[in-house]
């Protein structure tokens, strides 16, 4: 077994996912389309206590507390029910997208934090200002239980929401592949693993998170 | 997505080694990847320094990187997808006969 050392650890990292990193955690601090940039950096912060990586508690409201807990940490046991009854007590169901694609851009940068063996990126702080919501045209509902423009894949899975979309986005493009290649399989991307080896990284992290994407 | 880059490839790829990881993937590094990506998805900070010094060693910085990079961003993906509720494309539901696994019904 090769050694552990301070320099292997320090040595990993990807000055293109930094940028994506630091434009991600720009954007999660700013307002966005429902959400304050205090109540995203909230979500944030309590998604990161949910998974065990920082300290619990949190002043958001309990339905908001409580679908940030379950998307970070069993986003599996999620069913159609939960986003009804988002709605049911009269939040926008575009507001639960962006929910989900905050603490789904915390989880990611933080679980690349983690296997790089660095610290997690301080949270920032929140930038003021109203939520100004920002709507795909077209955006409706297709075969999620959210609405999307087209059908929802995993690269359109946030499409209603361009601001999330476009965030996501350009995380997946500096960590994996450009959405236009995703299943273009093909493709050789030129990394510094084969695409089968990028495919078997990302099909055993989805079999352990019961997920079947 | 394993299994069509492997053809696309013509890669003789075993996928059963994504539930078994026991088995020998086919592919170069399978072993160390695998054991990289179950110390980050299951927060093993235990196993984890072993499992990035063993890819490192074997693969090297970049790749190690990589595999982090790959992995986080699925992490992130599978939170969207199970949350917004996005089926499952039906000609992938015989992926899961060959890994022993069920499509759920809510994802059907």
């Amino acid at each position: 077994m090769a050694a552990v050392t301070e320099t292997s650890a320090q040595q990993l990292g990807d000055e293109r996912a930094d940028r994506a990193i630091e434009a991600a955690l720009g954007a999660i601090a700013g307002p966005g389309s429902f959400f304050t940039g205090a109540e995203r950096v909230a979500m944030a912060a309590h998604a990161r206590g949910a998974r065990g990586l920082a300290e619990t508690g949190t002043e958001l409201p309990n339905d908001i507390a409580d679908n940030v807990a379950r998307v970070a940490a069993e986003a599996m046991a999620t069913r159609q029910s939960h986003v009804e009854a988002w709605t049911a007590s009269g939040r926008d169901i575009l507001a639960y997208v962006e929910l989900v694609s905050v603490v789904a851009q915390i989880a990611s940068i933080d679980s690349y934090r983690i296997g790089l063996g660095a610290n997690l990126d301080p949270l920032p702080e929140p930038v003021g200002g109203e939520p100004t919501p920002e709507v795909a045209e077209g955006a409706s509902m297709m075969n999620a239980w959210v609405p999307t423009v087209g059908v929802a894949l995993a690269p359109t899975a946030l499409s209603a929401l361009p601001r999330e979309k476009a965030t996501k986005a350009a995380l997946g493009a500096a960590w994996y592949l450009t959405d236009d290649v995703i299943h273009k399989y093909d493709v050789e991307p030129g990394r510094e693993l084969t695409r089968s080896q990028m495919e078997l990284v990302a099909a055993r992290t989805s079999w352990l998170n019961e997920c079947f994407f | 997505m394993l299994r069509e880059s492997a053809r696309a490839h013509n890669l003789p790829v075993n996928v059963l080694a994504v539930t078994q990881p026991a088995l020998d993937s086919g592919l170069p590094y399978g072993a160390e990847l695998l054991a990289f990506v179950d110390a980050i998805a299951l927060l093993d900070f235990y196993e984890l320094p072993d499992a990035r010094a063993d890819l490192v060693a074997a693969a090297g910085v970049g790749a190690a990187t990589r595999a982090a990079a790959v992995c986080a961003n699925f992490e992130g993906i599978n939170r969207v997808v199970d949350a917004i509720g996005v089926p499952v494309n039906k000609r992938f539901y015989d992926i899961g006969d060959d890994l022993g696994v069920r499509v759920p019904d809510h994802l059907r």
